[in-house]
């Protein structure tokens, strides 16, 4: 590859990265994007569920043309204990014509069909190349580099930083450094292979049709952290997430804790006799909003993992937006001929103004409430079974009478004041919805 | 360095266990063979003295399932 240049290079052929490289590709802007896997979404990892928005606003006929697994509907929210838990699930069968709840989607063929889209429209996708470098004049990035040599420099007017929580193009420009383990999650998953048909029959679901399963409460040995089972065509993603800071307090081993959750009672029957078939490990952002670094600076606009915008359980499509924005913001900086800092600013504003940073906004205080302490991860599951055991037996024992042990439980174990604190604010920044 | 790191995170943080410490001959041993590139290991190491070097053409981990 000699000295090349483009108007744009994007780094990362993610969902990010392409959606970036397709919005400036259909308004004619000329646009490169480095991936460093095999192929797009060789080496990404999610759990995972694409939400219907904004891949919408992309293809507008998005459930005929995406490479879906199952259409999702039945969403389920299971507070786990030691050896119990608490289900609350909705299904509604309208969703798997419209797919509006989302789907199951797996990244190598989703990657590969978004970056393809992105090449059709005109993008250049150049695979197995990692960048190792970036080249700045003036203090502003103005290129990139995948090795030593001219031949592997290549030059554009903006740069797109799409690669991810690690992003060598943040950290090589000074953008933003590693992160520190309080702002990540280990997440580590199974893809289990079970039938498509066996699958139906345990998840109760019509051929096509897929359930997502989001555990949340005592999934990671009391730690921060959550767990998810998903439904694909004939494999489930079993997996979990631990706060990387948590887990250099436990000190166990990421793959114990798998396993713990895939022996606990409410999920080892789910899936039985399947066959484990790959295991895959990653980063997921989680200081949401305070962590999010300059959205522009030095010529480059983060986007996607990289600007830290995953936010439990919505990676995918604030990557999406993100790359979207960018390539609009961009696209007007080409049609104006001004690559200034200025122009480039607009790609902040657009996300300020988005669906992506209000969301963060709403949330900004979730790290901070998951690392205060362990009641939302071990006693308010506690407290949940406990009282729930209480009413269910029936043994006797008056109803008047259990509901007052269950308010006493309630008093000894969080108080009433904290309660009601965590109920009006605290809770809506680390439920999932 | 390594021999005087009090936790060793990298020993247990890794997915894969590709971080090995040996207390006799106190060296640490990096099996990147397997190394699932998710960057655990540069987060947690006290000294920030881990980097990850991505391999060229596509080598290293390429997921096929998901």
């Amino acid at each position: 590859m000699t000295a090349e240049r483009f108007d744009v290079v994007i780094v990362g052929a993610g969902p990010a990265g392409s959606a970036a490289a397709l919005t400036l590709a259909k308004e004619g802007v000329s646009v490169a994007v480095l991936e460093r896997g095999e192929t797009p979404g060789a080496k990404n990892v999610f759990g995972g569920v694409v939400y219907k928005w904004p891949l919408s606003e992309l293809f507008p006929n998005f459930a005929e043309v995406a490479p879906i697994e199952r259409r999702i509907v039945d969403t389920r929210l299971i507070i786990l204990n030691r050896n119990s838990s608490l289900t609350l699930s909705y299904k509604e069968q309208a969703f798997a014509e419209s797919s509006e709840a989302g789907f199951t989607a797996l990244r190598t063929k989703f990657d590969s069909w978004l970056a393809q889209k992105a090449e059709e429209a005109g993008a250049v996708v150049i695979t197995g190349m990692p960048v190792t470098d970036v080249i700045q004049e003036n203090g502003r990035v103005v290129g990139l580099k995948t090795g030593e040599g001219r031949e592997n420099e290549v030059y554009a007017s903006a740069v797109v930083a799409a690669d991810g929580v690690m992003s060598t193009v943040l950290s090589k420009s000074g953008i933003r450094g590693t992160p520190p383990p309080e702002q990540v999650a280990l997440g580590i998953k199974e893809m289990i292979e079970l039938p498509a048909d066996m699958i139906e029959a345990r998840f109760n679901l019509k051929k096509g049709q897929g359930a997502r399963l989001e555990f949340i409460g005592n999934v990671v040995n009391g730690k921060s952290g959550g767990g998810f089972v998903y439904t694909n065509g004939n494999t489930l993603s079993v997996g979990i997430a631990i706060l990387l800071s948590e887990l250099m307090e436990l000190k166990q081993k990421p793959y114990e804790l798998l396993d713990a959750f895939k022996a606990h009672p409410s999920v080892a029957p789910l899936i039985e006799g399947g066959k484990p078939k790959e295991y895959q490990a990653h980063l997921i952002p989680e200081g949401g909003y305070p962590s999010i670094p300059r959205l522009v600076d030095k010529g480059v606009l983060a986007v996607g993992d990289a600007a830290m915008l995953c936010l439990y359980p919505e990676g995918t499509n604030m990557a999406l937006a993100s790359g979207i924005l960018a390539g609009r913001a961009l696209a007007r900086a080409k049609k104006a001929d001004d690559f200034s800092s200025n122009m480039l600013e607009h790609y902040r504003l657009l996300m300020e103004q988005s669906y992506v940073l209000e969301e963060h906004r709403r949330k900004s205080n979730f790290n901070r409430i998951m690392r205060e302490g362990g009641r939302f991860f071990e006693d308010y599951p506690e407290l949940l079974s406990a009282i729930a055991r209480e009413l269910l037996v029936v043994d006797g024992v008056t109803k008047r009478l259990k509901h007052e042990k269950a308010r006493k439980m309630i008093r000894e174990k969080v108080g009433y004041l904290r309660l009601a604190r965590d109920l009006y604010s605290d809770i809506w920044q680390v439920l999932p919805w | 360095m390594c021999a005087q790191c009090k936790d060793r995170p990298c020993t247990f943080s890794c997915p894969v266990d590709d971080y090995v410490w040996d207390e006799e001959n106190k060296r640490l041993t990096v099996y990147y063979e397997g190394c699932l590139e998710c960057g655990a290991c540069v987060v947690v190491c006290p000294y920030h003295k881990i980097t990850l070097t991505y391999p060229p053409l596509g080598r290293g981990v390429n997921f096929r399932f998901g």
